[in-house]
């Protein structure tokens, strides 16, 4: 190895390690782009090619999230947090994954009793779990129907009955 | 070779006090405190998710079963305690690493749920660096019991501030990558995917309990606007790499990295807290002129 002038040997052996461990965590930051041209690739954390961003995204999109029914036939959009703990997308996920699993009953059973604890939800009747299908157009231009609706799980919220609330206990 | 070798050993080596690490210790030790924090009851919460929702990724990945709340909870007390030595850079030879580790550890678990936030990477990457390195010879307990180092600076201190803007640098790249690699390649540029990107979130905030922004709305039928952003925020990405090499153009990106996050939270309304806050960008920066700043004004009123 050529040294650049006055380095000593000890000097030339500490930097050489410097070098090397920055050269190793820069190929190891660099090295989950090969992801990109994987048929299936794999995210991973905190090294990761980024695809957030990437997706091809069509004109309509889908969702799979939470309604409350009326009495009277109205409709409440639930909030996520009934649904699961953490932000809003980790637990979109989680509904998707779960939903996926075929333990969509088991997910409304579990929101219906959260519902059936909030006063201002005292007029839901019933809880679904829906995946919903919207034109990214008309949704924006204030058309707020979904083109199409998919009921994946139905109940009704019992007021007087009381079970445990753990996602963890009864998804398990 | 050795003319090559020496201008490689000029930029990556360059002198730098010590007080520029061990000013982004603390910035960045702070942060990781308060993030841990804020946080301390929303990842216990997580911690007792139902099991089969776990998905590990990173240091976690060979876990089979999520660990028990209880051995979540040490661990994460452990995480706490040591990153407040390493924010007091208290035997840091040691705490620097157990720091680095930990919080590796903490963060892959909490991402191992389903849902990778992104927006996290850098930070994770950038507390290993300086908990790896000498970032506490100043601002330290370390240097109350040995004596500041010479102020002059040492390349020492320099590679690891250098390898925290290169990692910065790197990340935004990849993300530029995967953009142009995808499937629709260069013409991601044209803005639609982007305006995709934005409506789609839109939509799953608002029908999952949320709020879209007012701007996602305002800013819809504008195409062309979307062009542009979506154009601009490419090439800072895929230039990033380059900025580098350049210090003052290295400092115009990253005003324009931190520019974009703000935008992003502006039009999609999600938060980047450590880029938003500048942080993560702070290496670009001679960070220890605001010590020698605070130090002067404290002189002007004594």
């Amino acid at each position: 190895m050529n040294r650049p002038s006055g380095m000593d040997g000890p000097l030339v052996r500490e930097k050489a390690f410097a070098g090397a461990a920055s050269l190793l965590t820069v190929c190891a930051v660099l090295w989950p782009v090969v992801q990109n041209w994987r048929e299936k690739p794999k995210d991973g954390f905190p090294l990761s090619h980024y695809p957030m961003f990437s997706a091809r995204r069509s004109k309509s999109a889908s969702v799979t999230y939470l309604v409350g029914l009326g009495a009277g036939g109205g409709r409440h959009p639930l909030p996520y947090t009934y649904a699961g703990t953490g932000g809003l997308n980790q637990v979109r996920r989680q509904i998707n994954r779960v939903v996926r699993g075929g333990k969509a009953d088991t997910l409304c059973r579990i929101v219906a009793v959260k519902v059936a604890r909030e006063e201002r939800l005292a007029d839901v009747v019933t809880v679904q779990v829906v995946t919903g299908r919207y034109r990214l157009t008309d949704y924006f231009a204030g058309k707020k129907d979904p083109l199409s609706e998919v009921v994946h799980a139905s109940c009704s919220v019992e007021r007087k009955h009381r079970t445990p609330l753990r996602v963890v206990e009864d998804l398990a | 070779m050795s003319r090559l070798l020496g201008a490689v050993d000029g930029f990556w080596f360059e002198k730098a006090p010590a007080a520029r690490p061990a000013v982004l210790r603390v910035l960045i030790g702070v942060y990781t405190l308060y993030y841990l924090a804020r946080r301390y009851s929303m990842l216990m919460r997580i911690s007792k998710s139902d099991p089969s929702l776990f998905a590990p990724v990173g240091v976690v990945s060979r876990l089979e079963k999520p660990v028990s709340p209880e051995t979540f909870r040490r661990i994460l007390i452990m995480t706490f305690v040591a990153n407040v030595a390493f924010v007091l850079g208290w035997r840091h030879r040691h705490t620097g690493p157990l720091f680095a580790g930990l919080f590796l550890w903490v963060m892959c678990y909490r991402n191992s749920w389903s849902m990778i936030y992104h927006n996290d990477n850098a930070l994770v990457l950038h507390a290993m660096i300086l908990g790896l390195t000498p970032s506490a010879d100043a601002l330290s307990l370390d240097a109350l019991e040995r004596g500041a180092p010479d102020s002059e600076g040492d390349w020492r201190y320099g590679w690891p501030v250098r390898l925290m803007s290169t990692v910065t640098a790197l990340t935004y790249f990849l993300a530029g990558v995967a953009k142009v690699a995808g499937p629709l390649g260069r013409g991601w540029a044209s803005g639609e995917s982007l305006r995709g990107q934005i409506a789609v979130d839109g939509l799953r905030k608002e029908l999952l309990g949320g709020k879209a922004s007012p701007l996602a709305y305002a800013l819809y039928d504008r195409l062309p606007l979307f062009g542009v952003m979506a154009l601009g925020s490419l090439v800072l990405e895929l230039v990033a790499p380059a900025a580098l090499f350049h210090k003052p153009l290295s400092r115009l990106w990253a005003v324009g990295a931190w520019q974009m996050h703000w935008g992003i939270f502006f039009i999609m309304g999600i938060k980047f807290r450590y880029q938003q806050s500048g942080l993560i960008f702070a290496s670009f920066l001679p960070v220890e002129r605001v010590l020698t700043w605070l130090v002067s004004q404290r002189a002007k009123r004594s």
